[in-house]
């Protein structure tokens, strides 16, 4: 008896293994502001809702991800009016043309809204490295970022924590 | 015991909330006026660029901080100490500032207080970035720290100190109130002569010593009780026995007719004395249990003269002289029918144990607020051992006289209890075969001033 019911536990847990896995492959975060200023250690003012986008190209996963959140407490870093003109992988870079209302906002909201479909393609397409263009400037990359490029929230003070005896400058 | 528990938490969690705040309050001062310092250096630069900013870093490099970034307007860094090699830092606080609010941010765990502040900084009246500058103070988050364990500690050691004196005090407690408790299922059980012992000088002592004094009077009550009840079957014995005597010579032996007729009026005497008996233990029993008498505001003079009509006939019969002063009259508050029940008896008395041709005195007087009954016989007097017992129940200090005149032993005691109802007093001065006199005092009872 013991020799049935061990493989089968084995089996059983394999199989909510993989039905995970499953759930994860079609589940996309995507990427957004919080609603309000949150504080403290590890915490940043970005934060995912996870959507499913199984059956859809990553062009239309954009058209969906830009139509903003469906969380309350999430809000959209792109300025209103901005919409995907083009899409293209080159070489493990994610090249995204958007419309011209992506650059109105102030320069705090435009770099936000960078990282955050940053993040996204990375997490849906795997490219780590991202070019935005403009559709009025399809030629000239407007801007170019990279996962090392910025930091969510203050890293080297949570490093810190851990070694305190680094701690003032004097 | 829970709310000194409740109490002592609060306290613990009020003052090291309070200690909190306080450091929070001058952390956030100093940080926030730090960061203006260096904002206003800043926004006084022509050209703000990577450059220019670490000059002014690096003039300001006595001010305390563990990492200091200045980012343009589009949180993009101009200067980081820490040298983190980033682009963009958007961290939470940065962005706030850049919505032109100064920010300071908190935060205390593992005994190391973390502070962060941000302020925007503008140029030529725009806004042009902020100063962003954190800092991690382990000194002070080990004070707090310490503070907090310390102050744990007292509120640990007092709870326990609390919990520990409440339990004996406890115990001991509930173990001298069970001993109350013992005690008086002890006296219900009839034994009057228990006392409980108390130690200490609480409450508990006091209702202990209350308690005593309660059972003493219960023995002194019981044993009154069980006297009287022992006296008055004796005295209701005595006709009983002699009733019965007379009558078992009457249907036992042979008699003519006047010795018939003489046993039948001894019957009737010592059935009239069972009679008076009777009377007397009832008035006795009205006077130990009835209610209060209505009072009311009255002369002794015509209580005086009603008794000596009454008792005229009496005296006569054994020419016994009344002789009255009534001028001093008084009034007094007394319910009229015990004021005659007193006058009556002492005045009885008075004729009873006289010599014949004696004389009974009664006199009316007053002294101070009080007024004075006096009845002076010329009888035989009241020997010194027995002046102090002759207000006791069914005590006579000469029987046979007593038996001969009627007596039953309880007027004296009746008059008594009367007296000290109504706050009098009542005492006697004898001189054996002189006579006696008898003096009851009652509260005047003025009646202009009394009523106002």
């Amino acid at each position: 008896m013991k020799k049935c019911i061990i493989p089968l536990l084995v089996f059983l847990l394999l199989l909510c293994g993989c039905s995970q896995k499953a759930k994860t492959n079609t589940a996309t975060a995507f990427w957004y502001l919080r609603g309000n200023y949150q504080y403290g250690p590890e915490i940043s003012m970005f934060a995912c809702e996870y959507v499913n986008t199984d059956g859809l190209d990553t062009e239309s996963a954009l058209k969906q991800y830009l139509e903003g959140p469906a969380d309350a407490e999430l809000r959209s870093p792109f300025h209103t009016g901005t919409v995907l003109v083009g899409y293209l992988e080159e070489e493990g870079v994610a090249k995204v043309t958007l419309s011209q209302e992506f650059a109105s906002g102030n320069e705090s909201d435009t770099h936000c809204a960078a990282i955050c479909l940053a993040k996204t393609l990375n997490g849906f397409t795997g490219c780590e490295d991202l070019q935005i263009f403009l559709a009025d400037a399809p030629d000239t990359v407007f801007l170019q970022l990279t996962p090392q490029d910025f930091a969510l929230y203050d890293e080297v003070i949570t490093d810190m924590v851990e070694t305190p005896e680094n701690e003032v400058r004097p | 015991v829970i709310i000194t528990l409740t109490v002592l938490v609060f306290l613990n969690i009020y003052t090291s909330e309070s200690n909190k705040r306080l450091f929070y309050t001058n952390k956030e001062a100093a940080m926030i006026e730090r960061c203006r310092m260096m904002a206003s250096d800043i926004s006084a630069l022509q050209v703000i660029n990577e450059e220019s900013v670490a000059n002014v870093a690096a003039q300001l490099n006595t001010v305390r901080y563990t990492r200091l970034v200045v980012t343009d307007a589009g949180c993009e860094v101009l200067y980081d100490s820490a040298d983190a090699g980033k682009k963009l830092l958007p961290f939470p606080e940065i962005l706030h500032a850049l919505e032109k609010q100064d920010v300071f941010t908190w935060n205390y765990s593992n005994s190391i207080m973390r502070s962060c502040a941000a302020v925007p900084f503008y140029s030529y009246g725009e806004l042009a970035g902020c100063v962003y500058m954190t800092e991690f103070d382990s000194e002070q988050g080990v004070l707090i720290y310490s503070l907090q364990r310390n102050v744990l500690s007292v509120t640990l050691i007092l709870e326990l100190l609390v919990v520990v004196f409440s339990f004996f005090f406890t115990r001991r407690y509930a173990s001298r109130v069970r001993r109350l408790r013992n005690s008086m299922r002890i006296i219900r059980g009839g034994d009057y002569t228990h006392q409980v012992k108390m130690g200490g000088r609480d409450e508990l002592t006091l209702l202990g010593t209350e308690f005593n004094e309660l059972t003493e009077r219960l023995k002194t009550s019981e044993d009154k009780r069980r006297q009287f009840v022992s006296d008055a079957s004796h005295e209701l014995k005595t006709p009983l026995a002699s009733i019965k005597l007379l009558s078992d010579s009457i249907l036992q032996n042979p008699m003519d007719s006047s010795t018939i007729r003489e046993f039948v009026g001894d019957i009737g005497e010592e059935a009239e004395r069972l009679n008076r008996l009777s009377e007397k233990l009832l008035t006795l029993s009205r006077a130990d249990d009835a209610a209060q008498s209505e009072c009311e505001i009255a002369y002794i003079a015509p209580t005086v003269k009603r008794v000596i009509k009454m008792l005229q006939s009496i005296a006569s019969q054994n020419n016994i002289r009344i002789e009255t002063e009534l001028t001093q009259d008084s009034t007094i508050l007394i319910a009229p029918d015990d004021l005659y029940q007193i006058i009556f008896n002492l005045a009885e008395n008075g004729i009873k144990y006289n010599h014949p041709d004696g004389t009974l005195t009664i006199t009316l007087s007053r002294c101070d607020d009080n007024a004075i009954i006096e009845f002076t016989d010329t009888g035989m007097g009241i020997p010194a051992e027995s002046a102090e017992n002759i207000f006791e129940r069914f005590y006579r200090v000469d029987k046979a006289r007593s038996r001969k005149t009627g007596g039953s032993g309880l007027g004296l005691s009746i008059v008594r209890d009367l007296v000290l109802r109504h706050n009098g007093q009542i005492a006697v001065e004898s001189t054996p075969g002189s006579g006696s006199t008898f003096r009851v005092s009652f509260p005047v009872f003025d009646v202009e001033e009394d009523t106002q």
